[in-house]
C-alpha cells in the first residue's frame, strides 16, 4: 500500500474546496426550476463542449478504457474512432434541432411530445432506475480501489465523494455540475497526460511500446501486431483480441450501441440541451468530438503501457507454505515483504486477479495466471508518480467518479421531477415546488447511489447485470429515436411495441448464446446455448444489433398498421416537418457543418495512422 | 446566469501548479523523488 505524503491531501482538499466553493458560488443565480434542470439554457457552447465529454469521463472511461487497452491494445480505440465520434457528429448535426428546437425539457419528454405517454413512461423509469444504480457502481468502484491502493475506509470513501458531490449539485443545480465538469475535464488531462509521457520514455516511444506489445501478442497466440494496429486484423474475430470481426464491430459498436448511446442518453444530451442558443447545442456534442477523439492516447495508452513497463521485481527465494497466496497482487505485496528478495528487473505491472475465497491467483483454462486489468492504470499512477504528482494524479481519478456521478445524479433529478412527479405524481403545481422537489431528488438519489454502492458489494455479478440492462434498454431506443426524428408515419403505438419487442429479442438473443468460456447465467445462455462468441463483446455488439433491428421491423410494421398523427401536430420534432436551424454564428469554422467535416476528416486520419 | 469560468479554472491550476513546484523544489534528489514505490511481486507463480 502506497502512503501519501501532505502534498498529495492539500492537493485533493483545494479541489474539494473549489468544487464545494463553485457549488455556493452559483447558488444566487439558481432561482426558477429551468435554472436549475437546464442551467437557464444560458451555458455557452465550449463550456457545454467539455461538460458533454466530461459527464462521460467516469469510472468506466478512465479506469474501464485502461483495462480494456491492457486486454485488447489499441483496438480499443474502436470505441472511439468508430463510435464516440460519428455518434457524437450525428447528434449534433441531425438530432439536436429537434432536442433543442421542440422546447422538450428531457430525452423522455421528447418521446411524449413526438409519440405519446406509455412510450415516454418506459423510457423515463428504465432510465431513472439505471442512472442511481449506475451512480452507486461508480461510487463502490471508487470505494474499492481507494480501499485497495491507499487502505482508506471504504465507508469513509463513498460517504465524503458522495456529500460533496451532493453539496454542490444541491446549491448550484446542473450550472454548478457543468462547470465542474469543465474543472474535471482539465485535471483530467493535466493528471493523466504526464503518466503517458513517463510511461511511453519508460518504453522507448511508440516504437518501444509496439516492439514490447509484439512479444505479447504472439504469446497469445496472434500476429505480431494485432495490439498496435487497429484494423489490420479485423478481418477475422480469431486474429484479434477483441474477438470481433469488423461488421460486428462497425454494426454492432459504431452503429448500433454508439448511436444508442451518444444519441439518446438524456445524461450526455442534457449537457448540450443547457447551451444558450440552438447553434450552441448543435456545436455542443462537435466541440467534445475533438477532445474526445484524443482521449484514446490518454486513457488507452496508461492500460498498454501497463502491460509492459519495467517494473522492479522481487523474487522470492523461499518457497510458499501450502496454502499461501503464490502471487500477492502488486498492491498488497508492498506490505509482504519476502523473507529473501532477489531483485529482478521483469515486464508489466498489472497485478494477478485473486480468487476471494483462497487468495490464489486465478488461472485461465491454459493455466496462465489471470490479470486484474481493471487495475492497469491504478497501477500506472503508483509506479510513476512521486510524492505531489501523485496527489494529482490521484484527484484526477477522484474527479472522474465525481464527474460520473455528478452526471448521473442531475439527469436522475430531471428526469424524476419532470417526468415522474409532475407527470404521474403531482401536476400544476408552482414552479417553485418543482425547484424543491429537485433539490429533494438530488438528496435521494444521492442516498439511493450510495445503497446501491453497498448492495453492489454484496453482489459478485450486478455490475454485469447492469450493463446488460443498459444494452438491453439502449440499442433498441436509437431504433425508437431514428424512425421518431426521421420518419413522420410512425406511431406511438409502433415505437413502444418496437421498444418493448427489442428488448425482449436482446433478452433472447442474450439467452440463447454464452461467450467462450464463461458459465450459464449472467453471462448468457439462461434459455439454452444454441451459439458461442469469441468474447463478450462480440456477444454485446450482436445482441444489441439484434435488439435494433427487432425494434426498427416492428416498429415499422406496427406503425403501417395503426392511425399516424396528423403532420401538423410533428412540427419541430420530426426532420422535413421542421424549418431548417439557420446559424447564429460569424465565422465558417465555428458553424456546425464545416465543424462536423473537420472532426470526421481528423477521425478518418487517426484511423489511418492506426490502421 | 453570466459566470466566467476562466477565473476559477486558472485559480484552481495556478495554486496547484505553485505548490507542486515549491513542493518539487523542496524535496528535490530526496529519495523517493522520482518514483512513488517500487512495484513488488512474488514471481514464483506467475
Amino acid at each position: 500500500m502506497t502512503t501519501l505524503h501532505w502534498i498529495d491531501y492539500a492537493i485533493m482538499l483545494l479541489y474539494f474546496a473549489f468544487v464545494l466553493g463553485i457549488g455556493a458560488m452559483l447558488r444566487r443565480y439558481v432561482h426558477t426550476s429551468e435554472d436549475f434542470f437546464l442551467s437557464g439554457r444560458s451555458i455557452p457552447a465550449w463550456v457545454t463542449g467539455l461538460a458533454f465529454i466530461s459527464a462521460n469521463l467516469g469510472a468506466q472511461e478512465v479506469i474501464g478504457m485502461g483495462a480494456s487497452g491492457a486486454k485488447y491494445g489499441i483496438a480499443t480505440s474502436h470505441f472511439y474512432w468508430v463510435g464516440a465520434i460519428p455518434a457524437m457528429v450525428f447528434v449534433g448535426l441531425f438530432m439536436m434541432p429537434f432536442y433543442y428546437g421542440s422546447r422538450a425539457r428531457s430525452v423522455p419528454e421528447y418521446l411524449k411530445l413526438r409519440f405519446d405517454e406509455k412510450t415516454r413512461a418506459v423510457n423515463a423509469v428504465s432510465f431513472a432506475v439505471m442512472t442511481v444504480f449506475s451512480s452507486g457502481i461508480s461510487l463502490y468502484a471508487m470505494g474499492k480501489l481507494l480501499n485497495l491502493l491507499l487502505g482508506w475506509s471504504f465507508d469513509a470513501s463513498i460517504l465524503v465523494a458522495g456529500g460533496i458531490v451532493l453539496g454542490y449539485i444541491f446549491l448550484g443545480g446542473l450550472t454548478s455540475a457543468i462547470y465542474n465538469e469543465v474543472l474535471q475535464f482539465f485535471l483530467i488531462v493535466f493528471g493523466f497526460a504526464p503518466l503517458v509521457f513517463l510511461g511511453l520514455r519508460d518504453v522507448g516511444g511508440w516504437a518501444g511500446l509496439s516492439a514490447r506489445l509484439a512479444g505479447v501478442a504472439t504469446s497469445n497466440g496472434y500476429a505480431a501486431g494485432a495490439y498496435t494496429r487497429s484494423w489490420a486484423f479485423m478481418g477475422s474475430a480469431s486474429a484479434n483480441p477483441v474477438g470481433v470481426e469488423w461488421f460486428g464491430l462497425v454494426m454492432g459498436l459504431g452503429f448500433v450501441l454508439s448511436f444508442g448511446y451518444w444519441c439518446t442518453d438524456f445524461l450526455v444530451v442534457q449537457r448540450a440541451m443547457a447551451a444558450n442558443s440552438m447553434t450552441a447545442a448543435r456545436r455542443t456534442p462537435l466541440i467534445a468530438a475533438l477532445p474526445k477523439m484524443l482521449f484514446p492516447f490518454l486513457v488507452i495508452l496508461p492500460g498498454m503501457l501497463a502491460l509492459v513497463v519495467s517494473s522492479t521485481a522481487v523474487r522470492s527465494t523461499s518457497v510458499p507454505a501450502p496454502g499461501a497466496p503464490a502471487v500477492a497482487s502488486a498492491a498488497a505485496a508492498a506490505t509482504v515483504a519476502p523473507a529473501n528478495p532477489v531483485p529482478e528487473r521483469r515486464e508489466g505491472i498489472v497485478p494477478p486477479k485473486l480468487d476471494p475465497r483462497t487468495g490464489e491467483p486465478l488461472r485461465d483454462a491454459r493455466g496462465r495466471v489471470v490479470l486484474d486489468y481493471d487495475l492497469a492504470t491504478p497501477m500506472m499512477l503508483m509506479h510513476f508518480f512521486p510524492a505531489g504528482l501523485l496527489g494529482l494524479g490521484l484527484t484526477a481519478l477522484l474527479a472522474s467518479f465525481m464527474s460520473g456521478m455528478a452526471g448521473n445524479v442531475t439527469a436522475f433529478n430531471t428526469v424524476w421531477t419532470y417526468d415522474l412527479y409532475q407527470s404521474y405524481i403531482r401536476r400544476g403545481a408552482p414552479d417553485s415546488h418543482y425547484l424543491a422537489m429537485g433539490r429533494f431528488a438530488t438528496v435521494f438519489g444521492v442516498a439511493i447511489s450510495i445503497v446501491a454502492a453497498y448492495v453492489a458489494a454484496s453482489f459478485n455479478n450486478i455490475m454485469d447485470f447492469l450493463q446488460l440492462v443498459f444494452a438491453f434498454v439502449n440499442a433498441p431506443l436509437f431504433a425508437t429515436f431514428a424512425l421518431g426524428m426521421f420518419w413522420p408515419r410512425a406511431t406511438g403505438h409502433g415505437a413502444f411495441t418496437g421498444l418493448v419487442s427489442g428488448i425482449l429479442a436482446a433478452a433472447v438473443h442474450h439467452g440463447m448464446s454464452l461467450p467462450a468460456g464463461a458459465h450459464v447465467g449472467v453471462k448468457g445462455g439462461y434459455f439454452g446455448v444454441v451459439t458461442t462468441y469469441p468474447s463478450e463483446l462480440a456477444q454485446t455488439f450482436w445482441t444489441a444489433i439484434a435488439a435494433w433491428v427487432t425494434c426498427f421491423v416492428v416498429t415499422i410494421v406496427v406503425s403501417l398498421l395503426t392511425r399516424p398523427r396528423p403532420a401538423e401536430q410533428l412540427h419541430g420534432l420530426v426532420y422535413g416537418l421542421t424549418p431548417k436551424p439557420t446559424d447564429d454564428v460569424k465565422r465558417w469554422y465555428e458553424r456546425p457543418g464545416p465543424l462536423a467535416v473537420i472532426v470526421l476528416t481528423l477521425t478518418v486520419v487517426l484511423n489511418l495512422i492506426f490502421f | 446566469m453570466g459566470i466566467d469560468l476562466r477565473m476559477p479554472l486558472g485559480a484552481l491550476f495556478g495554486v496547484l501548479g505553485l505548490l507542486l513546484t515549491l513542493y518539487g523544489a523542496a524535496t528535490r534528489g530526496q529519495p523517493g523523488a522520482t518514483v512513488a514505490e517500487p512495484v513488488i511481486w512474488i514471481m514464483s507463480a506467475s
